[in-house]
């Protein structure tokens, strides 16, 4: 099954229109999704392969294999695409930052992205795991910022019973961490 | 639950019998004493009407009866038909449960040998499931043939939802950067997992700018006895430190002594030193982390600076 996903490319981007290739992207249930080159780059990893695929040369894009994604899902794919094209258009390619630069951490999420991922839960965690294997690092924080925002307005015990998390700790692991943690917990305001 | 076993001829007989009495062979015992009365006082003529109402009485409970009867059969094989389709149902949900079992066994195998990954590499075969089960759970009629079925379906979708405790560490890691350090200390009393990755190194690397701009903290010793805070030059890359030294020092009570060294880095082949006054570091780390407010620094011990004039 072939598909687009969506505009590739913006209006004011004429030039860019006109000359980017296209690349073709394989999702683990075989959809084939058909997005502009330097959209998809702004993964790291399709940037990656399809610098392994394409060599030196300028390769004739038509021909080449679908660049396989098996670990992400057409549905997860297709809204993926929908935000690098979004952020492509809006912001440029990502800049490069040294692995161990997490200022990032303090955006803001963006009005579009806090709409963007208003999804359902399963939703939301497939998102961030296909960012993660996609290394789209602002894609990825937009996803954990959402979590960590319902995070904090939970308590342990709903934190556990919502994400069906089994509490593996003997009562005296649990006594020992939550006397380590006294002297905050009165600061906690958030919960 | 409606006993199918039970035929409804005998229901409606026991029933018959309390409530509707005078309509069969009791009525006829009526009927049979009230023409004895009536033939005491009066002659033939009322007792050829009497035959004559017996007659039609027992042809309207004739006519009544087949139709009863021919309803009752259609009952009755409506019932059998029922339950044969009810076991055949049964035999398959016994079946689906038994599939379901392995492939949540092969999941599971799945899940430990891809190390954590929780099987959700396999989200996109498993909606397949997912979806089909969600259908029979708001199929009403599906979950009433067989209601313990409900059971492993609800424990089957809540397993399958892509849970955030199965998340790769690497992403929960980036998940709890997002939070503060109180709401990360109260993480760690959701389970093992988050407790590991939240004392860990590798989730607390941050950068920490606790001093002012142009001094970084670094506590990587943190885990001896002995916690240092190295204040380095503005030019310097900082170095990433571990938890920033009076979060550590607070949060694990390990270390005994803070020991504050003043400014020392290699520059361009050149050793150049610079004395921080220990005193406006305590006040810095007392405005800028006032939770730690109960904490009599001032009490920490702190040794001589060490000599940088060779």
């Amino acid at each position: 099954m072939a598909a687009t996903a969506g505009p590739s490319t913006g209006s004011g981007d004429v030039k860019a229109a006109a000359v980017a290739p296209k690349v073709r992207l394989q999702s683990g249930d075989k959809e084939i999704f058909i997005v502009d080159l330097p959209v998809a780059k702004m993964s790291k990893v399709i940037k990656g392969m399809i610098e392994d695929l394409a060599g030196e040369e300028d390769p004739n894009w038509d021909t080449l294999e679908p660049i396989p994604l098996s670990n992400v899902s057409g549905p997860i794919l297709r809204k993926v695409i929908t935000w690098m094209e979004h952020h492509y258009k809006n912001d440029g390619p990502e800049p490069e930052r040294p692995e161990d630069d997490l200022s990032h951490f303090t955006d803001e999420i963006s009005d579009w992205d806090e709409e963007y991922i208003k999804v359902d839960q399963g939703t939301l965690f497939e998102l961030i795991l296909a960012s993660n294997y996609l290394n789209i690092k602002k894609l990825r924080t937009v996803g954990c910022k959402t979590v960590a925002n319902v995070l904090r307005k939970l308590s342990v015990e709903e934190i556990r019973e919502k994400y069906n998390i089994e509490n593996d700790f003997t009562p005296e692991e649990e006594e020992a961490i939550r006397k380590e943690n006294e002297w905050c917990e009165d600061q906690d305001a958030s919960k | 639950m409606y006993d199918a076993c039970k035929r409804p001829e005998a229901w409606k007989m026991d029933r018959g019998e309390k409530r509707t009495a005078p309509t069969s062979s009791t009525s006829k015992e009526s009927t049979s004493t009230s023409s004895t009365s009536k033939e005491s006082t009066s002659t033939s003529s009322p007792a050829v009407s009497s035959e004559e109402s017996d007659a039609k009485r027992k042809k309207v409970t004739d006519s009544h009866s087949r139709e009863l009867d021919g309803k009752v059969d259609r009952y009755v094989a409506l019932r059998d038909g029922m339950k044969q389709l009810r076991e055949f149902l049964n035999a398959k949900e016994t079946e689906s449960e038994i599939v379901l079992e392995e492939i949540q066994q092969v999941r599971k195998l799945a899940a430990a040998e891809s190390a954590g990954d929780g099987g959700t590499g396999l989200m996109v075969t498993l909606r397949r499931v997912y979806d089909q089960l969600l259908d029979d759970v708001q199929q009403q009629s599906a979950l009433l043939l067989n209601q313990k079925n409900t059971l492993p379906v609800k424990a089957f979708l809540i397993s399958l939802r892509c849970a955030i405790g199965e998340m790769p560490g690497e992403v929960l890691v980036m998940l709890f950067h997002s939070l503060d350090f109180l709401q990360r200390n109260r993480m760690r009393r959701v389970c093992k997992r988050w407790n590991h990755l939240l004392v860990s190194a590798e989730v607390n690397r941050e950068q920490t700018n606790l001093l002012p701009t142009h001094v970084w903290v670094d506590t990587e010793t943190f885990l001896g006895n002995q916690t240092m805070i190295c204040p380095f030059p503005p030019r310097r890359k900082p170095r990433i430190a571990a938890w920033n030294a009076v979060q550590t020092l607070t949060l694990n009570g390990h270390c005994k002594e803070l020991q504050l060294l003043p400014q020392s880095v290699t520059s361009r082949g050149r050793r150049a030193s610079k004395i921080i006054h220990h005193g406006s570091i305590i006040r810095c780390m007392a405005q800028r982390l006032p939770q730690l407010s109960h904490i009599k620094l001032i009490n920490i011990v702190m040794p001589a600076f060490p000599d940088f004039k060779g």
